[in-house]
C-alpha cells in the first residue's frame, strides 16, 4: 500500500452510469507517483471512461476521485493544467498547419502568442515533427498525427500524463516509434504516465506498475515483479533442429507433448525445475541445437488470463 | 453587519478566472475568424454578400435622380441601405443558406471530425467555446456585412448630391447604430444555428434543422399582430431602420429601438448560454 505523499490519483468507490448501464463500478485506484502506470483490460473494460473520469472530461455518478489533491470534475480546469492527455484515436483539425495547430492548443493552455510559438516549436522537435512544422495536419500520416497528439499532451510539461491507447491505430512501426518516444520522455523526465492499453506486450515494455481493468473494475493492482512474482505458466514452447526426436523422448518420460510447425508444446507442466533441466540436457547430449525454451504466456499475460478469464476468481478477489 | 459580509463577498470574487475566460473565448473567436477566410464557403459568401449588394447598388446609378441635395440624399442613402439589408441578410433562400453553412457546422462539425476532444483536453469551459465560436462566426459575418452597407450608404448619398463633409459626418450616427443594429441580428442568426450545432452530432442534420428554425421563427412572428411580431426576423429591420433614420416616418405601434436592441441581446445571450448547457450536458451524460 502507497503512503498518503505518494499518491498522485485515488479514486475510490467511483461508479459512472450511462442511462442505467453501469460503464464503472465501484472502482478504486491508486497510482503513485513517478511511476509508468498501465491500465490493463479487454475492449469494453471502462479504461477509457476511467481515464476521462479522471481528467475531469466525464462526471462521475458517485465515488471521489482526488487528482494532485484536486476533486476530479470541481476543479478539473485546474487538473486540466496539470494533466497531459492524449485521447484515443486522437483528431487534429486537418486544414490547420502543425505549427498553428501546436500554437493555437498552447494558447488554450494559457501560453503568451510568442512563447507558444517557441515551445510549439520546442515539443515538436522532441516528437520530431520540426520538419513539418508548415505541413497542413491532414498531410501527416497515422503515425505522425499520433506524435502530433503526443506533443499536444506534453504542453506545458504536465505533472500527469495520460495516454488513452497510444498505440492502437499504429502500424508496427508506429508503434515502436511511440513507445519509444514515451519510454524515453519518462525517463528523461520522471513523470507519473498512464498509459491504457488492451495489448500486454506494450504495457509490459512500457510500464512499471500495472492495474487490470474488466466490467469497469479493478480487479487487480500493484508493481509488475509484483503481480507476477509468484505465477508461472506450465504450458512450455520449444523449438530445436530435431523437433521429431525430441518430442518422441519427452513422450517417454511422460510429458503432455504435440507438435505443431516444428514447434514442440508441452502442456501442463508439474515440475518445472526438472522440466527446465531435462530439455536443454537432452538437446545437448544429443547434439540438437535448442533454439528456444519458453512458456507459452508470460508472466503477466498469466496474471491478466487469471483474472480476466477467470470470473469466480474475480467475484473472490472483489 | 450586512455591509461587512456583502464587501467580504465582493472581496472573495476574483477577477482572475474572468480575465482567463475573456483571454479563452478571444483565443478561440480569432482561431474561427483565420479558419473562415481560408475556407472555400467564406469567398462564396463574399460573393453573395459583398458582389451582389454592391451590384444591386451601381445597377442603381443607370436610374435617373429626379431631385438631390442634402435632404433627399439622405432619405435616399437610408431608403437603399434598408432594402439591401432586408434583402441581403434576412432573404431565406441564400443569405440563410449561407449563414447556417458557416455557423451551424462550427460544433457539429467538430463533433462530427472529433476534434472538439481537443478542446476538452484543454484548461478551458463548454461555454467558452460556444462564445469563442459565436464571436468568430460574428467577426466574420460582420467583414462582410458592415463594410458592404457603410460603402452602400455613402455612395448613395453622393449620388444624390449630398454636401461633402456636412451632410457624411452628420450621418455617421446613424451609420453606427445601423451597423450595431446589423451586427447584433446577424448575432441572433448565429446564436440560433450555434444553438441547433451544439445539439446534432453531423453538420448537415444541424444546418437544415437551422434553415428550418429560421424559417418556422419567422413565418411564425409575422403571423403575429403588429405591435407584438417578436419573433419575426424581418419586423425587426422593417420596425428599427426607419426609426433610426429619424427623418423617415416611424412605423405605427413600433417599440423602443433601444427596447428591442437589448431584447435582441437577450436573444444573443439566451441561445448561447442554451448551446453551453446542451454541450455540456451531451459530454457529461
Amino acid at each position: 500500500m502507497t503512503t498518503e505523499s505518494e499518491v498522485v490519483i485515488r479514486a475510490t468507490n467511483v461508479s459512472k452510469f450511462i442511462q442505467t448501464k453501469p460503464i464503472v463500478y465501484r472502482l478504486n485506484l491508486e497510482v503513485p507517483k513517478g511511476t509508468l502506470f498501465g491500465l490493463l483490460g479487454p475492449n469494453g473494460a471502462g479504461k477509457s471512461t476511467t481515464l476521462k473520469l479522471i481528467t475531469g472530461r466525464l462526471r462521475l455518478t458517485s465515488g471521489k476521485i482526488n487528482v494532485l489533491g484536486m476533486d476530479s470534475w470541481k476543479q478539473r480546469k485546474d487538473i486540466a493544467k496539470k494533466i497531459g492527455y492524449l485521447p484515443q484515436s486522437p483528431t487534429q483539425p486537418p486544414d490547420k498547419t502543425v505549427i498553428r495547430f501546436m500554437e493555437l492548443m498552447c494558447r488554450l493552455r494559457g501560453f503568451s502568442k510568442s512563447d507558444a510559438l517557441n515551445h510549439s516549436r520546442e515539443l515538436l522537435n522532441e516528437v520530431g515533427l520540426g520538419r513539418y512544422e508548415n505541413q497542413n495536419v491532414g498531410k501527416l500520416s497515422g503515425g505522425e498525427k499520433q506524435r502530433l497528439g503526443f506533443a499536444n499532451a506534453l504542453i506545458g510539461d504536465p505533472e500527469i500524463l495520460i495516454l488513452d491507447e497510444p498505440t492502437a491505430s499504429l502500424d508496427p512501426e508506429g508503434r515502436i516509434y511511440v513507445m519509444n518516444l514515451i519510454t524515453q520522455y519518462a525517463r528523461n523526465r520522471q513523470k507519473t504516465i498512464i498509459i491504457s492499453s488492451h495489448i500486454l506486450p506494450e504495457i509490459q515494455r512500457m510500464t512499471n506498475y500495472i492495474a487490470i481493468l474488466a466490467n469497469g473494475k479493478v480487479l487487480t493492482a500493484g508493481p509488475v515483479w509484483k503481480l507476477t512474482n509468484e505465477v508461472y505458466d506450465s504450458n512450455y514452447e520449444i523449438h530445436c533442429s530435431e523437433p521429431e526426436k525430441l518430442i518422441t523422448e519427452l513422450a517417454n518420460l511422460g510429458y503432455d507433448t504435440e507438435l505443431e510447425n516444428s514447434i514442440i508444446f508441452v502442456r501442463n507442466v508439474s515440475n518445472l525445475s526438472e522440466f527446465w533441466s531435462t530439455v536443454p540436457r537432452l538437446c545437448s547430449e544429443n547434439h540438437w541445437e535448442l533454439k528456444f525454451l519458453k512458456p507459452v504466456h508470460d508472466a503477466l499475460e498469466r496474471v491478466f488470463l487469471n483474472y480476466v478469464s477467470n470470473p469466480l476468481l474475480v467475484e473472490e478477489q472483489l | 453587519m450586512t455591509f461587512t459580509r456583502a464587501t467580504s463577498y465582493f472581496q472573495n470574487i476574483s477577477v482572475r478566472p474572468i480575465i482567463t475566460s475573456l483571454r479563452n473565448i478571444h483565443i478561440i473567436s480569432l482561431d474561427v475568424f483565420f479558419s473562415n477566410i481560408r475556407e472555400k464557403k467564406f469567398w462564396l459568401a463574399i460573393l453573395y454578400y459583398v458582389v451582389v449588394p454592391l451590384g444591386s447598388m451601381l445597377g442603381g446609378f443607370f436610374i435617373p435622380v429626379i431631385q438631390n441635395g442634402t435632404g433627399i440624399a439622405l432619405y435616399q442613402a437610408q431608403f437603399s441601405t434598408t432594402s439591401m439589408i432586408t434583402g441581403t441578410f434576412l432573404s431565406f433562400f441564400l443569405g440563410q443558406i449561407l449563414i447556417a453553412l458557416l455557423t451551424a457546422d462550427q460544433i457539429a462539425g467538430d463533433i462530427e471530425r472529433g476534434t472538439f476532444t481537443l478542446f476538452r483536453s484543454k484548461p478551458i469551459y463548454e461555454f467558452e467555446v460556444v462564445f469563442g465560436k459565436y464571436f468568430g462566426m460574428l467577426y466574420t459575418l460582420s467583414i462582410l456585412s458592415v463594410p458592404v452597407l457603410i460603402i452602400n450608404y455613402y455612395t448613395q448619398m453622393f449620388r444624390f448630391g449630398a454636401f461633402w463633409p456636412d451632410a457624411f459626418i452628420h450621418s455617421l450616427d446613424e451609420i453606427i447604430a445601423v451597423a450595431v443594429i446589423l451586427v447584433v441580428l446577424l448575432g441572433a442568426v448565429i446564436g440560433l444555428a450555434l444553438l441547433t450545432s451544439s445539439v446534432f452530432s453531423k453538420s448537415l442534420h444541424s444546418i437544415i434543422t437551422t434553415l428550418l428554425l429560421l424559417f418556422l421563427v419567422d413565418f411564425f412572428g409575422n403571423l403575429l399582430p403588429s405591435n407584438s411580431k417578436y419573433l419575426s426576423l424581418s419586423w425587426y429591420v422593417d420596425v428599427i431602420y426607419p426609426k433610426i433614420f429619424y427623418n423617415l416616418e416611424p412605423v405605427k405601434n413600433s417599440p423602443d429601438p433601444l427596447m428591442l436592441f437589448f431584447l435582441l441581446i437577450g436573444v444573443n445571450l439566451l441561445f448561447l448560454v442554451v448551446a453551453s448547457i446542451i454541450l455540456r450536458l451531451r459530454e457529461n451524460p
